[in-house]
């Protein structure tokens, strides 16, 4: 059966990379080109980004339970192929980065990428407690049922 | 209403009858907390001693290759029985599929923490740490979420 959590999960990851896509690429803009102008266009970008960052995440997918150190692995995958996908895109538009530049971004999409999933287990956390608090609940009703009933 | 004990010889012809004119809800308290607490399974011991044991002491089940194992307060037992078996049988005590080898007790759970990849850690009140996989993490919390 299929979790809903699946579909919401990359859902998520989009919302929370596109936001910080957009807050990296002002900030990171702002120190290293601060007299370039954009069009309309840039607006764009985010979510494009954002949009291929997550499908690039189907290398973490597995329908086998995977291992701590197998999803580690996969994420560092994920990582890389972000980080070629943002520096090949840039290079295909005639983009090349000053060596500190090309540093200074990858250390900035890093830490998106660190963001997304620390977000993501944040929500997780949330859900759990609501979880722990409900089975608090359920134990209590469960023990009431089952008290033996005095006439 | 009367109670009567009458003291028996033989442990496997223990039983509870229960003689009402009426099926009401006092009744149905009653079989079932007798039935919740009378279930008792047999397994065998690290030293190859059958023992009987109440399934209410159980924490969880798992399956390790070809066995399953039954872990209690105080024993681990070799039981005869698939996972699935278990599973099925005893739902409506409480038992849980957490993963795919493991069937856990709700009433014997503590508290999840989120682990990596979407799933979660069971934290059962004997201090063991058991993982509810992705697959299962949903069905799972539904059971105890309900509509919430």
């Amino acid at each position: 059966m299929k979790d809903k959590k699946d579909f919401l999960a990359p859902i998520m990851a989009f919302m929370v990379c596109t936001t910080c896509i957009t807050i990296l690429e002002g900030v990171v803009g702002m120190i290293l080109y601060p007299e370039q102008k954009f069009g309309y266009d840039a607006f764009f970008s985010p979510p494009l980004f954002g949009f291929c960052s997550v499908l690039l995440g189907i290398v973490t997918y597995s329908k086998k339970e995977l291992s701590v150190k197998q999803v580690l692995v996969r994420r560092g995958i994920h990582l890389l192929l972000i980080e070629g996908l943002i520096f090949g895109i840039n290079y295909a538009a005639g983009i090349i980065f000053e060596p500190l530049a090309g540093i200074l971004l990858a250390a900035a999409i890093a830490l998106v990428f660190v963001t997304v999933y620390v977000v993501l287990w944040l929500n997780d956390k949330r859900s759990a407690a609501m979880f722990n608090e409900q089975l608090k609940r359920y134990q209590q009703q469960i023990l009431e049922s089952e008290k033996f009933t005095p006439y | 209403m009367k109670v009567s004990i009458r003291k028996i010889t033989r442990k496997e012809e223990e039983q509870v009858v229960i003689e009402c004119v009426e099926i009401t809800p006092e009744i149905r308290d009653i079989h079932s907390y007798i039935t919740a607490k009378g279930i008792e399974l047999s397994g065998t011991t690290d030293d190859q001693h059958m023992q009987r044991f109440r399934l209410e002491d159980v924490h969880y089940f798992e399956a390790v290759d070809e066995k399953v194992f039954a872990y209690a307060d105080k024993q681990v037992y070799e039981i005869k029985m698939r996972l699935y078996e278990a599973e099925t049988a005893y739902r409506e005590y409480h038992f849980v599929r957490c993963s795919k080898s493991v069937v856990l007790n709700l009433m014997k759970l503590d508290s999840i923490s989120p682990a990596l990849n979407g799933r979660f850690f069971a934290h059962m009140k004997n201090g063991e740490k058991l993982l509810i996989s992705r697959q299962y993490a949903g069905a799972f919390k539904q059971i105890v979420m309900g509509g919430v």
